[in-house]
């Protein structure tokens, strides 16, 4: 039952394509006949005034007409139907299909050659014209193709382009494999699968590896797709996969011209592509390599020193204890201490920076009071400020800020430690807190040297010292990676200058007011 | 000279009970050592010790854990050694019942300060401390009066509340959490305890910029500096 329903419904539309396709081919013979009727029309109107063999002459014309308009063999319908014309009506003895005079019996025989001629001409031309404007449709659709392609530069979207294109024009399930080292990827398909059936899978690697264009058509052992190699200056990087209703298609040969342009075209692209991906890998490993060393020296510089220092202390007070007055036995205490101190730095920005650019940094943010952490901050930086003045400009009436406290104290801590680093000593140090239009702003502005025009940029990369003053200073290089991961992950910004007043540097920490917290009605009511 | 006190260290690295022995001893503490949660328990429930000084990174079990086993069961003031930028973990364990916290790595003085907060604040009924004062602050909590170099200074009955929470645990630090409790006895917003931190900073601070007194520790909570 389910089957008669399915036959019919799938007959229909056969049965309609099949009478268009008819209609189609009776047309031009059909029309044949009526510009020869026209043809005969116009010679009865103008054969009283004009010589019989001007008259053959609209007759030759229609089937000129017809061999260009429709082709040979409606030219040949209309040629017939002409000369029968003629004989019939033209010609003396009109109604008559005789013809009595010897030179009409040239006419016609002349007429008959020149309209088979002409016609074929046209004919040809015709075809001709009609190949070319095929080239022309499918060479357009490959230069706009082309064009597309090179302003590619992401490997997927090109794939998806290209499974699109093939998908548009030729109905079909499309997949794309790419070769990744030695392996063959399915990379896309379209509609989407999971994965090819196995017997595909091994035409498709079979036709990456002897770079044979496909299967064979009459497709002994066929799997689901026709598979053609995506071929590059430098070899096969991929293979396509075609199918139409689950079998491989059958393609002319226009449709395989298009096809191998295409796949040329992608194939070519794909290689431009992952050249690019070589050299950006190639360029991030370098980068990364570089990073690694200069890790690996402030580790070894960093860690090393104090450890040298912890170890030379502690073994001289084992060893020569008694000797020492107790003036140079606190001395090398303080010298433990001092150095293990900031080891514990080194290995805490160590922490930081790892937290940051591991993605495991938490935020705990919660409505934060600003003059409450610089004042943590200060207090805590006390020991490493020195004898340098610090001075804390806090606008009053700030508001309270949703954001991660702990991660704030700890930037300003870094940063005064990098102005106790680069300030002279007994200088003075500001912390500046106010709000400006839409924004919290927090400068710490130092009286040291200030920043190079060609650090600025640079200054908040990871172990970037500042050569300034061709002294290397003491440091890690985190501190200010630091800054800027913890105040961009609280959605602010930081960014580094100089004061315009006088030599000194200035960090600038930006809040958008979209991080104050809504501040609760304070319940003054239920006090006193 | 009446028992010394005892201080039970539950730390899993030897060098660290190590020195803390050494150090512990030589100010005449004696020091009962583990190195896991579950022998600390069990020594716990032996011989009570007067502190435990509890590291929160044990091999065996969760220190929180240990530490909500032990507050089951005791009173016994709780130390907690605990890493840096671990601000949650701090607060979880102030808030299970601990006493106070170190951050490794930390310095002999910081965590014998502490040692002996907790214990004077354990050892001392309330209201025993009835008057604090560091030289220039002064609060009474039997009369209410504040004083700042002498000069009486006029809080608002909740402004006082505060500061007298924090006196009356003068040097342990006080969550939010915990205050907030204490003094609104209802859920509320930590935005209002910054308000009234500050306005109290306002008031007795010397430089309310950088207090001195009401010291912050960000991410955690408050804590009044020791009196002198």
């Amino acid at each position: 039952m389910d089957g008669t329903i399915t036959r019919v419904e799938h007959h229909r539309p056969q049965r309609r394509v099949r009478r268009a396709r008819l209609a189609r081919r009776i047309w031009p013979y059909l029309a044949a006949v009526l510009v020869t009727a026209a043809a005969l029309l116009v010679s009865v109107l103008i054969e009283k005034q004009l010589a019989v063999a001007n008259v053959a002459v609209v007759f030759v014309a229609g089937v000129v007409l017809c061999a260009t308009r429709w082709g040979l063999m409606p030219a040949l319908l209309a040629c017939t139907l002409s000369v029968l014309s003629l004989n019939f009506f033209i010609f003396p003895p009109i109604h008559d299909l005789t013809v009595e005079d010897p030179e009409n019996v040239v006419a016609v025989l002349v007429f008959v050659g020149v309209a088979i001629f002409v016609g074929r001409l046209a004919a040809q031309a015709r075809a001709d014209a009609a190949l070319a404007e095929h080239r022309a449709e499918v060479n357009n659709e490959l230069y706009v193709f082309a064009r597309l392609l090179t302003s590619i530069d992401d490997l997927d979207e090109l794939l998806t382009l290209t499974a699109r294109q093939f998908s548009e024009r030729f109905d079909n399930d499309v997949v794309l494999l790419l070769a990744d080292r030695e392996e063959l990827e399915l990379r896309l398909s379209l509609p989407p699968i999971e994965a090819l059936e196995p017997l595909d899978a091994v035409l498709a690697e079979q036709c990456w590896r002897q770079e044979e264009r496909g299967i064979p058509l009459d497709g002994h052992a066929s799997g689901r797709f026709l598979f053609l190699p995506l071929r590059a200056a430098n070899g096969t990087v991929g293979v396509l996969g075609l199918a139409r209703d689950g079998r491989p298609p059958e393609l002319d040969d226009d449709d395989r011209r298009f096809v191998e342009a295409i796949t040329d075209q992608v194939a070519l692209a794909v290689q431009r592509l992952m050249l690019a991906a070589d050299v950006q890998r190639a360029q991030v490993q370098a980068e990364t390599e570089g990073l690694r060393s200069a890790m690996l020296s402030a580790i070894s510089h960093d860690l090393k020193t104090p450890l040298a220092s912890i170890l030379g202390a502690a073994t001289s007070l084992g060893t020569y204890s008694s000797y020492f007055e107790q003036q140079e036995r606190d001395d090398l205490v303080a010298t433990i201490r001092e150095e293990a101190e900031r080891m514990t730095c080194f290995v805490g920005n160590l922490l930081d920076i790892t937290r940051v650019e591991s993605g495991t940094l938490q935020l705990h943010s919660e409505a934060t009071d600003i003059e409450e952490v610089i004042g943590a901050a200060a207090r805590r930086a006390r020991r490493v400020l020195g004898d340098r003045r610090l001075v804390l400009q806090i606008a009053p009436e700030l508001p309270m800020l949703e954001i991660d406290g702990v991660l704030l104290e700890q930037t300003l801590f870094n940063l005064l430690d990098n102005a106790a680093k680069y300030a002279p000593p007994r200088s003075t140090i500001t912390i500046d807190a106010r709000r400006v239009h839409d924004r919290m702003m927090i400068k710490v502005i130092d009286e040291g040297p200030g920043i190079h025009p060609h650090e600025v940029n640079r200054i908040f990369e990871k172990f970037f010292r500042s050569g300034h003053g061709s002294r290397q200073r003491a440091g890690t290089g985190l501190g200010l990676a630091i800054c800027r991961g913890f105040v961009e992950a609280m959605g602010g910004r930081i960014i580094a200058g100089n004061r315009t007043d006088r030599p000194g540097a200035v960090f600038m920490i930006g809040f958008p007011t979209l991080k104050v917290a809504s501040a609760p009605p304070l319940p003054l009511a239920d006090d006193d | 000279m009446t028992e010394p006190i005892t201080v039970l260290v539950v730390d899993d690295e030897p060098p660290i009970r190590r020195f803390l022995r050494t150090s512990l001893s030589a100010q005449g503490y004696r020091v009962v050592e583990s190195e896991a949660g579950a022998d600390a328990l069990d020594r716990l429930r032996g011989s009570p010790p007067d502190v435990v000084v509890l590291d929160l990174g044990l091999p065996d079990m969760d220190g929180l854990d240990v530490l909500r086993n032990i507050r089951r069961h005791s009173a016994v003031p709780v130390i907690i050694l605990s890493s840096r930028s671990d601000e949650q973990g701090k607060v979880r364990a102030l808030d299970l019942g601990a006493d106070d916290y170190v951050t490794k790595p930390f310095g002999m003085e910081e965590l014998i300060a502490r040692i002996r907060t907790a214990i004077r604040h354990r050892y001392q009924q309330e209201g025993a401390c009835a008057v604090y004062s560091n030289g220039i602050l002064t609060v009474d909590r039997v009369r209410r009066i504040v004083r700042v170099s002498g000069e009486e200074v006029k809080l608002s009955r909740r402004e006082y509340d505060i500061l007298g929470l924090l006196v009356a645990h003068a040097g342990k630090v006080l969550t939010h959490q915990f205050i907030l409790r204490e003094v609104w006895k209802a859920p509320t917003d930590v935005q209002y305890l910054r308000i009234y931190i500050k306005q109290l900073r306002q008031k007795i601070e010397p430089d309310p910029h950088e207090p001195r007194y009401i010291l912050t520790e960000t991410g955690v909570g408050y804590r009044l500096s020791e009196a002198l």
